[in-house]
């Protein structure tokens, strides 16, 4: 009961956010799934905030909360309504076929998710080691919660950003035990939300088939629920990668200059950074491939005008986060680890970057497994989004393959044993991408529906 | 509908099926079943000792025996550390309780009075 309410409370606040936001009166799915990543990356905000000014909030924070959600919903109710809506979708229900599919694989994650809770409740291997084990501090510690940043063991990475421990230990705090069931349901809220945004961003720009189809191809890779159901930061990180390119995508989708998506964007984009250290790259890739694609754009007006809305977005986790490095975080261990000779040796050494090559490529081929093949094929057999109707995939062509290849950079210039960091790592940061390298894939590939006209004009010119 | 699209939406609603096969044949079943795993054994091992130890501050860590293999004797002190918490538990810390993780139970050693 108090988890639910915990829950419910964050992800209403979300939602009612995301809508203030986005402004559009549609599109329901989509604020309901970004809504949830977005709530739980506020209150986790909003419970450091309190937990550094006042120590642990106790159950007063709770009210703050409420009494937020009971002004946003009014807000919202007596708000302008925009005058214009989203565009309609491209092609109409999706077929029954599908979505018995859909409903079948999610049905099949939920099974995943209750043998995965009672089999290890306590998560994978780093959920106890860095994640979870946070929270505890944070709930166990009282006014002594900093010794968390104490542990200054390579494995713990005390220099972590918080946004995962700071919402378990929210719910632990609200509910007055540590039940294993907060981290595990927040992981599979963080895993369903994931594939919703991804569905329903693709249901917006390419219709509601490929939506569905985009849904069932996150949900339907294996990877992507063991990972997510592992309660661990990668999944939630991907959440908010996605959600911070789409609603890009969204805002250059309708072309009204609608300044809360792009605001909702840099807020999803600083929840990243305020997840993992692999949001900090995500935060500079991002904003210079969203410069990239401006280059042939609007103008150097509007794009100013555009950066500064994103920026908006971005301060508030910005803020807490430059806090956290400062004041409590030790130095990451990848960086203090390194020794200019030893950098420079790693760094010529050419069978290293075969290593971590033949790394990336098989355990691509592992997404899945075959992920990468099947849908290769099915490019091959429907082809491209006709001229006509193409959205812009640049931004998260561009980068999907900028964080690429900054893993790559990682991995070529890590401290350690390079055979086991990749061996332990890299399927969850591929995970990270995966919803976003989706994302570029659906709005890439042609519809069932532009597959079959096309299909039918070629006939009818033969 | 043609052939192409219908073998492309065969093919993902295929890939699907078949992944989440691979990942139900993967989920712990046994340990969903049985209830054990390393964490909540931990978890009896140590709430033996929690009295014995300090509310906060540091502890030290030996494992008798310790695994000879990295990860199984890191994957113990980690298990240690998770279920110790707010207590910072430091494998080179001297001249406090000393967490000594046995083969089948933990105890505590102090430290010398000089």
């Amino acid at each position: 009961m108090g988890l639910g309410l915990a829950l419910a409370l964050a992800a209403a606040l979300g939602i009612i956010a995301v809508r203030l936001l986005r402004g559009a009166d549609d599109e329901w799915f989509l604020d309901l799934f970004l809504g949830v990543g977005c709530g739980l990356g506020m209150t986790s905000a909003a419970w450091f905030v309190w937990l550094v000014l006042f120590d642990p909030p106790g159950t007063s924070l709770l009210m703050v909360e409420a009494a937020a959600l009971v002004g946003l919903a009014l807000l919202l109710v007596v708000r302008r309504r925009p005058a214009n809506s989203s565009p309609q979708g491209i092609d109409g229900r999706p077929p029954r076929l599908l979505l018995a599919a859909l409903v079948v694989i999610v049905g099949s994650s939920l099974v995943a998710f209750v043998v995965t809770f009672l089999g290890e409740p306590h998560g994978h291997w780093d959920a106890a080691q860095i994640w979870n084990l946070r929270a505890r501090f944070f709930v166990r510690g009282g006014e002594h919660w900093r010794d968390a940043f104490a542990l200054n063991f390579p494995g713990t990475h005390a220099d972590y950003p918080l946004l995962l421990p700071v919402s378990v230990a929210r719910c632990w705090n609200i509910i007055g035990n540590e039940t294993p069931l907060a981290p595990a349901t927040i992981a599979l809220l963080f895993t369903l939300a994931t594939a919703g945004a991804l569905g329903a961003l693709v249901g917006a720009l390419r219709g509601a088939t490929a939506g569905v189809l985009a849904a069932l191809a996150l949900l339907g890779t294996s990877t992507f629920i063991r990972v997510g159901l592992g309660q661990i930061a990668d999944v939630p990180l991907g959440f908010y990668i996605l959600a911070a390119v789409g609603l890009v995508c969204l805002h250059d989708r309708t072309g009204d200059g609608r300044p809360g998506e792009l605001m909702l964007a840099g807020l999803m984009a600083g929840f990243a950074a305020w997840t993992k250290n692999e949001g900090l790259l995500f935060l500079v890739c991002f904003f210079g491939a969203w410069l990239f694609t401006r280059l042939r754009g609007p103008g150097v007006k509007q794009t100013i005008q555009e950066l500064a809305y994103l920026l908006i977005g971005l301060l508030p986790a910005a803020l807490l986060l430059a806090y956290f490095k400062i004041v409590l975080a030790p130095p990451n261990d990848l960086v203090e680890g390194q020794a200019a000779q030893s950098l420079v040796k790693r760094l010529t050494d050419p069978a290293r970057y075969a290593t971590i090559g033949s790394a990336f490529l098989w355990e691509l081929l592992y997404i899945g497994p075959g992920a990468v093949v099947v849908l290769g094929a099915a490019l091959v057999l429907l082809g491209r989004v006709p001229r006509e109707s193409r959205p812009s995939a640049a931004l998260p062509g561009l980068v999907t393959a900028l964080m690429l290849l900054g893993y790559f950079a990682v991995y070529a210039t890590t401290p350690y044993d390079v055979y086991w960091h990749l061996r332990t790592s890299l399927h969850r940061l591929y995970m990270q991408l995966w919803p976003l390298a989706l994302l570029w894939y659906f709005l890439t590939v042609a519809t069932p529906k532009e597959a079959a006209a096309r299909t039918a004009r070629r006939a009818g010119k033969a | 509908m043609g052939r192409r699209v219908s073998m492309a939406l065969v093919l993902m609603l295929l890939f699907v099926v078949g992944s989440h096969a691979f990942l139900l044949a993967r989920l712990p079943w046994r340990e969903a079943r049985t209830g054990e795993n390393d964490a909540a054994e931990y978890e009896r091992r140590l709430s033996a000792i929690r009295d014995e130890l300090p509310a906060r501050g540091k502890v030290g860590y030996r494992a008798e025996p310790r695994s000879p293999d990295w990860t199984t004797a890191s994957r113990h002190f980690y298990l240690t550390q998770y279920n110790l918490a707010p207590l910072v538990v430091d494998p080179s810390a001297e001249g406090v309780p000393i967490v000594i993780d046995g083969e089948t139970n933990a105890s505590v050693r102090w430290p010398e009075v000089p």
